[in-house]
């Protein structure tokens, strides 16, 4: 797994400052839109760690790469827990850049909104270090909850069929709980949902979906013909 | 070390097309050059062989090892595809962090000094490339782990004949007798120039699996006139499974003894076997 990690971050690495730049560029746009700066956090943890895990995936698609991968001391089992494990990293460390750009543009919007009447905002929510942790918390969680149905499609299809299937997913996903929301909802206690009780939940249900996720890919994986 | 690599009765079937019950062995010292037309599997038995691909049935050990997919096997494994692999963004450097990464018995010095005599720009992307420069990238990431194992795939494919002159030497630099190599290719001349065994794989089954020397040393192709064929499809020489190709201005005959066939048939024009004329009579010869 180890090894594994190390090959995905020696092909990524060259591509972390386009990828942090075009973040740096949906943060302004998105701080300046918005207002929202403590939900930041929540954007470039799930924009960044897609892009980091959609490169690579492209990578594996182009040229052999992922091929030749496996004739280097690595089983399938390595490529698969790597990835993920890439994944935990790159979903980690853009959280901790959420949370940074939050915190140099939360309190210059802050002061902004204070001076002006804040008309030409979308949205505003101000800034604060514990609202920015919650978020930091849903970011991560969604985050890793997306990557748990992304990876599985793009390790045994590729990202080719697996750009279609997403899409497809994209749009069923939500029509799938239109027709059932009400259904879940309202067999949910209230107790449920509570802003604490979900806090806890949903990294819990992230995580087990994360772990699911992976035995998954990895029998799915070892199937695989390159 | 027994073997390096033995195949035996491995099947992988596809809609259209089927590995069957394939054997294949490569002993150390060994430069074994795999041979067929396109599509006939060779590609598919060396990634069968590498764990790119499952196959259905039979058993594939290498280096010794039953499971070919283990990672210390691997270790010991050098590769070299048609196309270089290596994502088109990576610098020649980052291809050495690879093999750092990856490689318990990676050798930086080693490849630098490969890239150096390769003239690689270690700040050149490997998109920027060329294919002879990509080969050589290939190479120099084999060879810097000091495997025991080369496998190459089409390794000069599209090479210019310096550039294969210069491939084949580092090929025959690698070679002692504890290493081996087994190495696909249609480019028969350059399997004349260092293998010491050939194998033809048709239709996802093993042809032949002589000695170059069998080949290129002991037979010949007898250029018969019309009047020559039956007496020379009669020899034994021309072996029980006869292979004879009708030309326009000739029947080409394969012969398995060269110097004998001369002995009985001085008037009949003979020529040294090539492994290309061998393959396209074994392959398109009639079966008399």
């Amino acid at each position: 797994m180890r090894t594994m990690f190390l090959c995905d971050l020696v092909v990524i690495r060259r591509q972390l400052p386009q990828i942090a730049l075009t973040s740096l560029i949906c943060v302004l746009v998105f701080g300046v839109l918005t207002a929202a700066s403590a939900a930041i956090v929540i954007m470039v943890s799930l924009m960044v760690t897609y892009m980091i895990i959609v490169t690579l995936a492209a990578y594996d698609d182009a040229g052999g790469w992922a091929a030749f991968r496996l004739t280097l001391p690595v089983s399938r089992r390595d490529v698969v827990l790597g990835r993920y494990a890439t994944t935990m990293v790159a979903c980690l460390a853009s959280t901790a850049l959420g949370i940074a750009l939050s915190a140099i543009i939360g309190p210059i919007e802050t002061a902004v909104l204070s001076s002006t009447t804040g008309g030409e905002v979308l949205i505003t929510m101000g800034w604060n270090l514990s609202d920015t942790l919650m978020f930091a918390l849903v970011g991560i969680s969604l985050s890793l909850a997306y990557m748990a149905v992304v990876l599985p499609v793009y390790l045994t299809i590729g990202t080719t069929k697996g750009a279609r299937l997403l899409v497809v997913l994209l749009f069923m996903a939500p029509l799938a709980l239109l027709a059932m929301g009400n259904g879940i909802v309202s067999s949910i206690p209230e107790s449920f949902t509570t802003g604490m009780v979900i806090l806890v939940a949903l990294p819990v249900v992230a995580l087990a979906l994360f772990a699911i996720s992976a035995t998954i890919s990895m029998r799915l994986y070892a199937r695989r013909d390159l | 070390m027994n073997h390096l690599i033995n195949v035996a009765g491995v099947t992988k079937h596809y809609k259209d097309f089927a590995l069957d019950d394939v054997n294949l062995v490569v002993d150390p010292g060994e430069i074994v050059g795999l041979i067929g037309r396109n599509g006939a599997g060779k590609t598919t038995l060396i990634k069968s062989l590498l764990g790119i691909i499952r196959t259905n049935n039979g058993t594939i050990e290498l280096l010794d090892d039953a499971d070919e997919h283990a990672a210390a096997t691997h270790e010991r494994v050098g590769v070299v595809f048609d196309i270089c692999p290596f994502v088109g963004e990576m610098r020649v450097s980052d291809v050495a962090s690879l093999g750092k990464a990856t490689f318990a018995t990676w050798d930086a010095t080693k490849f630098d000094g490969l890239c150096r005599n390769f003239s690689l720009d270690e700040g050149k992307r490997v998109k920027e490339l060329s294919r002879g420069m990509g080969m050589r990238l290939q190479l120099a990431f084999a060879l810097a782990h000091d495997p025991l194992l080369l496998v190459l795939d089409e390794p000069t494919a599209g090479l210019d004949p310096i550039a294969r002159e210069e491939a084949l030497d580092i090929l025959r630099d690698f070679m002692d007798d504890d290493r081996a190599i087994l190495i696909s290719s249609h480019i028969t001349t350059d399997l004349e120039h260092v293998a010491d065994r050939i194998v033809c794989i048709d239709e996802g089954k093993i042809v032949f699996d002589v000695s170059k020397d069998d080949i290129c040393d002991a037979a010949g192709v007898a250029r018969c006139r019309a009047d020559e064929v039956d007496a020379v499809i009669e020899s034994k020489l021309t072996g029980t499974d006869k292979r004879v190709l009708h030309g326009a201005f000739s029947t080409d005959v394969l012969v398995f003894d060269r110097i004998a066939f001369a002995r009985e048939f001085p008037d009949v024009t003979l020529d040294r076997a090539t492994i290309e004329k061998y393959m396209t009579l074994m392959l398109k010869g009639d079966a008399r």
